[in-house]
Order: C-alpha cells, then structure tokens, then sequence
C-alpha cells in the first residue's frame, strides 16, 4: 500500500471526526468543509513526519485546530475595519426581562445558541472547550492538539466554562420552563 | 488551598481530575457554600448542554474533493513555490541592501547622522537639566564612543586662521592652565611650539563683546544672551582651543585620557573637512559647559553655561568635532 492509499483510508476513516471538529469550531457548514480538506492536505503533505507517536485523530485535530486558527487571522485581517468599529464582534446579550425570551430559542434552536455562545468565547477558549466538552478529549490530549502545557489547560477551561455558563445560562432557564 | 471562588478547582472536581483528599474538602466546602454550589451547578448544566449536540454530516462529496485534491498533480509543487518565493524574497532584499551601502564602506564613520551620534557623549560633561535639542554638531566617528552616564556638551569650531597671528603667547594663564593637565611638556603648553607649528593649534583668548582675538584671527567670541547683564560681560569667558591637525588633535586626547588615567582610542578625524574645538572645563574659578552648537554658513556658535567651580569636573576640555568655519561664535546662556 503506497502513502496515498494508506492516506485515503485515514481520510475516510477520520474525515466525519474532523469535519464535527471544524464545524463546531467555526459554526459554518461550508467554512468547516474548507477547513477539513485543508486539514487533510496538510496532513497529507507532511505525512512523512509523522511518527505514530500520538494517535491519527490527535495528529489531524492539532492541524485542524491550526487551521482554524489561521482562518480566523485571515478573517480578521481581510475585515479589519469592521472589526475595529465592532460590526462583527459577537455579543451575546441575554433575554431581556421584558421581551419573552421564548421568541428567540423558537427562532433559533438550541444547537445554534450553543454555537452563538461558543462564538463569543475568545478563540482559544472556545478550541479548549470544544475539545473537553464535546468531543470529550483528555486533558493531555488537549495540551498536545493545541500545544500548550497541561496547567494551561486546566486554567483555561476554568476560565472558558465559567465565561460560557454565564452566557448560555438565561437560555437554559428558559427552557427549564 | 484555597477552595471558595476557585473556579479551577472547580472545574476539576468537575472533571474528577482531583485526588481524594482534595475532592472530599471540595466536596465538603460547596455542601456548606452555597456561592461555589451554584457555580459549580452552572458549569456542569452547561457542559451537558454542550455534550448533546447533534453530530454534522459531512457533505457526502467532501471525502472526494480531498482524495481529487491529494491526487492532483499540481498540489505537490506547492512546497516548491513557496520555498522558491522565499528564496526571491531574501534574495531581493540582499541586493537591495547591497546597493544601497556598496559606495558606503565605512558606513557608520562616513555617514553617521549627526543627531544620533552626537547623542553618545563622548567625553566628559557637566550634568545640564535645561539643555535645548542639540543640532548641526559633527560627531565623534561612531566606531569609537565613549560612553559616559553625564550629558554631552558640544563644541563647534572654525579656523581656517594661522595660529602665529594670535596672542598666545600673552595668554599665561592659558599657558598654565594647560600645563597642569598635561605633566608631559607637551608642545600646547609652549609658546614656541605653537607658533612654529603654524596655524593648526590655536588658542583664542576671548574677550567681551565679540571682538576679534587679534588682527589675523576669525576666531569670534561674544556673550550675546548674556548682553543684558553687564557684570558679566569681559569675565569668565571660556578661551576655546582650535585643533587642525592630527598630531595636535593627538596632544590633547592624550591630555584627556591622562586626567582620567584611561588609554582610549583616539577618535578619527577628517581634518580636511573637520576640526576640533575644545573647551576648557575649569578656568577663572568658573566651570564651563558646551550645551549646543550652531553650525551657520560661515561660523561656528558655540553655545555654553558656566557655573561657579565645584569641583567635580574631572576632565579638562570638553571636546567636539565640528566642520570647518573660518569663524568661531561663543555665545553664554542663562
């Protein structure tokens, strides 16, 4: 089996895995489509280094969580007026105690308040707790996919989780009720 | 360890991350705390919000535009391009940097812009608070600084006179002044030496109200923001020492260093297009620093303070090399 078959088969095997990944980091079908095929290239082009001594899935998310990252400095350079003024900056605002906020999770479904709140988490904390709380990855596993220390990772989810709980809390009383 | 508030600890226990010992007092600290109760419950109701989202289904042709992609021929000579980008980049900016400096071999003596250089001190100065920005001064060539903690003081200078035309020989305590720093006989200190020496060395012994020194001199002294203040006017005037050549340029750094008992590298000169102007530090009971020099089109004016003498000056002249004027201007500042 030559390096493009061996590599096909990863691609099938692990694609589904990355394109979640790429989806929930950056809450666009098409974007997360465009992350993953250059997640792969890249994989692909440096294939030779890699040595086996983490597993495949930590290997391709390290590339994608690259990736992402890159993309969103694009983004940022290319739209850097508006991003100055805050046209694009994502705020959450919790319900207004006047307005139901029943309007608003009819409008929009759960899954898209939950990207809503991650998006306006900074980049990294919002990488830290995709990878922990919905990808379910070990902390080690954190620190070697976004090269960082392992107490850096224990800070940051501290950080990310409060900052998120806030945020995404009026919505879940919401739909308690 | 500190367990209230702590939103680490927290998000450990959360994650059962922490060892017995510290999970039973955290467990312990939030079933009497109700604040760190409710965090902690925030937290945890949040993350199983986040751990049921739906998976996303890729778009079936997504795992074919990779293979397509990773088969293209043309994707493999990406790596090459780059690097081949690179290589232009560094090698336009060599040549780029080739040609601007190739007619500049002694780069930093040649061209040494004058503000930055005269910035370094290079010799010893009286400490000044209010000195103006310095400007038009000629600098010490960079490769030999002097680096000093005291501010610079600038002399500027301008003799295309002849040294025999002036009254050095009347200057006694000139005379003296300079024999004390320099045990050594030197040629300075003698009259004789200075005048066969023809014009390079010269020292001009100033008078009041911008008189010329002698008949033959250029050489220009005045106290003209002091004009107001009559008292002043004929005292305490410092007697610049005009240097035109390296042997002389040489005596008087030797001078220097002695008095500080240190062996530094002479400056270069270009004698052809500069001179030397220095200024003693101590005379008349009075201590004298150069705060600026003024280069016009046809002098030199040198801008100085005076204090009374306190005798902390430990250097003799204060030195700076300046373009040749064929006049030198001094002017005394409040």
């Amino acid at each position: 089996m030559d390096k493009k078959d061996e590599f096909s088969v990863i691609v099938k095997t692990e694609m589904k895995k990355v394109f979640n990944l790429a989806y929930k980091l950056c809450g666009d079908f098409h974007q997360a489509s465009d992350i993953t095929q250059e997640t792969f290239l890249r994989a692909y082009q440096n294939f030779e280094k890699f040595e086996g001594r983490s597993q495949m899935f930590t290997y391709l998310y390290r590339i994608a969580c690259n990736v992402w990252k890159n993309s969103l400095r694009k983004k940022r350079v290319m739209s850097w007026t508006s991003y100055v003024s805050g046209k694009d900056a994502v705020k959450i605002d919790p319900p207004a105690k006047d307005i139901c906020p029943c309007e608003e999770i009819r409008r929009e479904d759960k899954s898209k308040i939950i990207q809503k709140c991650l998006d306006s988490l900074p980049p990294k904390d919002k990488a830290i707790i995709v990878l922990r709380d919905m990808e379910d990855r070990s902390y080690e596993e954190i620190a070697s996919m976004l090269n960082c220390r392992l107490g850096t990772v224990k800070s940051r989810l501290a950080r990310a989780r409060k900052s998120l709980s806030e945020k995404i809390m009026p919505f879940m009383e919401v739909m308690e009720k | 360890m500190k367990i209230h508030g702590n939103i680490k600890t927290l998000s450990l226990y959360m994650d059962k991350r922490l060892d017995m010992k510290l999970a039973n007092k955290v467990e312990a600290h939030i079933d009497a705390c109700p604040d760190c109760r409710e965090t902690l419950q925030k937290m945890i109701m949040a993350r199983d919000w986040l751990s049921v989202t739906e998976a996303v289904k890729p778009p079936p042709s997504l795992e074919k535009e990779i293979i397509k992609k990773i088969y293209s021929p043309g994707r493999s000579f990406f790596p090459a391009k780059k690097l081949f980008f690179a290589l232009g980049c560094a090698a336009v900016i060599f040549a780029s940097f080739f040609l601007m400096h190739k007619d500049q071999p002694s780069m930093r003596l040649a061209s040494a812009p004058d503000e930055a250089l005269t910035e370094e001190p290079l010799y010893d100065a009286e400490p000044s608070k209010e000195r103006p920005a310095r400007k038009e001064t000629e600098a010490m060539p960079a490769g030999k600084p002097v680096k000093t903690d005291k501010p610079l003081r600038q002399t500027a200078a301008a003799p295309e006179v002849k040294a025999p035309e002036l009254s050095i020989a009347a200057d006694d305590e000139a005379a003296e002044h300079i024999a004390l720093k320099e045990e050594a006989r030197s040629p300075l200190t003698a009259e004789k030496d200075i005048k066969v020496e023809e014009p390079s060395f010269a020292r001009a012994r100033s008078e009041p109200s911008g008189q010329a020194l002698s008949a033959g001199s250029k050489y220009i002294t005045s106290e003209v923001a002091n004009k107001e203040s009559p008292a002043s006017v004929g005292k305490n005037i410092p007697e610049p020492i005009i240097i035109k050549s390296a042997e002389d340029w040489n005596k008087i750094w030797n001078i220097q260093n002695s008095a500080q008992n240190l062996s530094l590298a002479l400056p270069e000169v270009d004698f052809n297009q500069k001179m030397v102007v220095a200024i003693p530090s101590i005379e008349n009971n009075r201590e004298y620093f150069v705060v600026n020099t003024v280069e016009e089109k046809d002098k030199i004016i040198v801008q100085y303070k005076e204090q009374p003498l306190q005798k902390s000056h430990p250097l003799p002249y204060q030195i700076n090399i300046v373009p040749q004027k064929p006049a030198v201007e001094l002017q005394k500042i409040d």
